[in-house]
């Protein structure tokens, strides 16, 4: 509780300069009408309707690129020969920001969720395909022996030892995948599609209502707050005891 | 002079019948910068069916090597190893392997009983047969009660019991241990040597168990090859004649016993 003793004394202090009118700006606000203007973006369900648009872009293409990452991660991470013909190609593509993606997923999708998705899908599969990857070579020597002593076939040593093995590392991957896709998503939308949240932020400002524009930039970090703290959690309580070696 | 050593009291049918196992010549080096490095040099050894055979020697001898190459685990870069007949290249269900580190051998993730289970998954006998063997098998090595705990939950000793109780459940012809009470207080090891000689009378196993303690060596088996180090040779082997079952007090009074001690201890490294 005490952490909030230093932003509620801002928030004060920020009203109390607005409300004296010691400085006047056409982009400035006030908390009161920040609150003022999320409460009526909230009623008129336009900012439920732009956070729906956001998190379903964000999430999809979390989806897909969480699942192609942690598919070529396994893959380049079980055969050593894969894992050595991928690594150029994965040092080349992957330091390309996802936001320079944009012009290209636009001419290919034109507006619409499959241009976010896409670019978010494929910011996601990075973090996803290196964890991965690294874990699953990462895996005890001796489990794999193990299963080699029991005769697993290949899709029993994938099953029973590698992928229970990498549990815990994939939802770290999931979890730092979320936070990417929130942030990715919200970027397509205040640069060039016309949806979400990012989309709302950016009308607001040119359209001159700055309180609105405020309201949606503290959604916006509540949702990504909201977000890790909610993964953080269920990885503590799914994972928290999973591993021998943690 | 080392050939003295052997002197087989055993019954001449059961030398004379072929062995389970046997080692020829077998040695294995790796690639080094500067050359190659000999880890195990020129091994020869006849495994016979059903004895329990101690191997000892310092650490760094290549004791762990050599099962790992019986094993199947790896491959001998010279020599052959050859099982009921057949060359050895890869593991096999019937050589199970007891791993000397428990906490990286079992599956975190499974109970007791579904460590187990993935063995007996993977084989051949019939499903509905599981329950019935995954009960007999945990009564044995004395984990009934902890069926449905995690190994994290068990001791060092019932973490071992457990690895046993999985190489078990492939019905092996032989089982290899690679120091496998090394971790373990001298209490829990005592009971441990017992309960391991006495599934090895009862199944008729070979066992080849790997340990650097000479009296560990010397109460559990049959035989004791002491090895030593750079490049890993053998460089005794000594038949051990004492009565079974053994018994971790009289044995260990038994005249012989300390004899067999004494022996092997001038094959042992000392501090210089």
């Amino acid at each position: 509780m005490r952490g909030l003793v230093l932003p509620a004394f801002a928030i004060a202090f920020w009203e109390g300069v607005g409300q004296a009118r010691l400085i006047q700006s056409d982009m400035m606000s006030r908390p009161s009408e920040i609150a003022w203007a999320a409460f009526a973006a909230l009623r008129d369900g336009s900012m439920l309707l732009a956070t729906g648009q956001t998190i379903a872009t964000a999430l999809v293409g979390l989806l897909i690129g969480s699942a192609i990452g942690i598919s070529l991660g396994a893959w380049f991470g079980l055969s050593s020969l894969a894992g050595r013909l991928s690594t150029i190609a994965v040092e080349l593509f992957r330091p390309i920001p996802s936001v320079a993606l944009i012009p290209i997923a636009m001419l290919v999708f034109g507006f619409g969720f499959g241009m976010g998705i896409s670019i978010v899908a494929f910011a996601c599969m990075w973090p996803a395909l290196i964890i991965t990857q690294t874990a699953v070579r990462e895996v005890p020597r001796e489990l794999m022996e193990v299963a080699r002593g029991l005769e697993l076939k290949w899709g029993s040593r994938l099953f029973h030892i590698v992928l229970p093995d990498v549990v815990p590392d994939l939802f770290t991957a999931l979890r730092l995948g979320a936070g990417i896709s929130l942030i990715v998503a919200v970027t397509v939308e205040i640069t060039a599609n016309p949806l979400g949240l990012g989309y709302a932020l950016v009308v607001a400002q040119e359209t001159l209502h700055p309180a609105t524009m405020y309201a949606y930039l503290v959604w916006i970090g509540l949702m990504g707050w909201v977000l890790n703290a909610g993964l953080l959690q269920a990885q503590k309580r799914w994972f928290g005891r999973w591993s021998s070696a943690a | 002079m080392k050939a003295a050593l052997r002197h087989d009291m055993r019954q001449p049918e059961v030398a004379a019948r072929p062995p389970i196992l046997s080692l020829d010549k077998v040695g294995l080096s790796v690639p080094l910068p500067s050359g190659r490095l000999d880890i195990l040099d020129n091994v020869s050894l006849d495994v016979r069916d059903g004895e329990f055979l101690s191997i000892i020697g310092g650490s760094g001898c290549g004791k762990t090597t050599l099962l790992r190459l019986v094993g199947g685990l790896s491959v001998p870069t010279s020599g052959k190893i050859t099982f009921e007949g057949a060359a050895v290249d890869r593991p096999s269900r019937k050589r199970a392997v007891v791993f000397q580190d428990y906490t990286k051998a079992l599956l975190p993730w499974r109970t007791v009983a579904g460590n187990v289970k993935l063995a007996l998954t993977s084989g051949r006998s019939p499903p509905e047969t599981h329950e019935a063997t995954i009960e007999r098998l945990l009564r044995q090595v004395g984990l009934l009660d902890a069926a449905d705990r995690f190994p994290r939950q068990l001791s060092g000793g019932m973490q071992q019991r457990l690895q046993i109780a999985r190489c078990l459940a492939l019905e092996p012809r032989m089982l290899l241990m690679d120091e496998p009470f090394g971790a373990l207080d001298a209490i829990t090891r005592q009971n441990l040597q017992d309960e391991v000689s006495r599934l090895a009378s009862e199944t008729g196993m070979t066992v080849i168990f790997i340990t650097h303690d000479i009296e560990e060596a010397v109460y559990l088996g049959d035989r004791v090859v002491a090895m030593e180090g750079r490049p890993g040779r053998i460089s005794a082997v000594l038949d051990i004649d004492l009565p079974r079952p053994r018994n971790q007090l009289t044995t260990r009074e038994d005249e012989k016993f300390l004899c067999y001690r004494h022996e092997l201890f001038k094959y042992l490294p000392r501090a210089h």
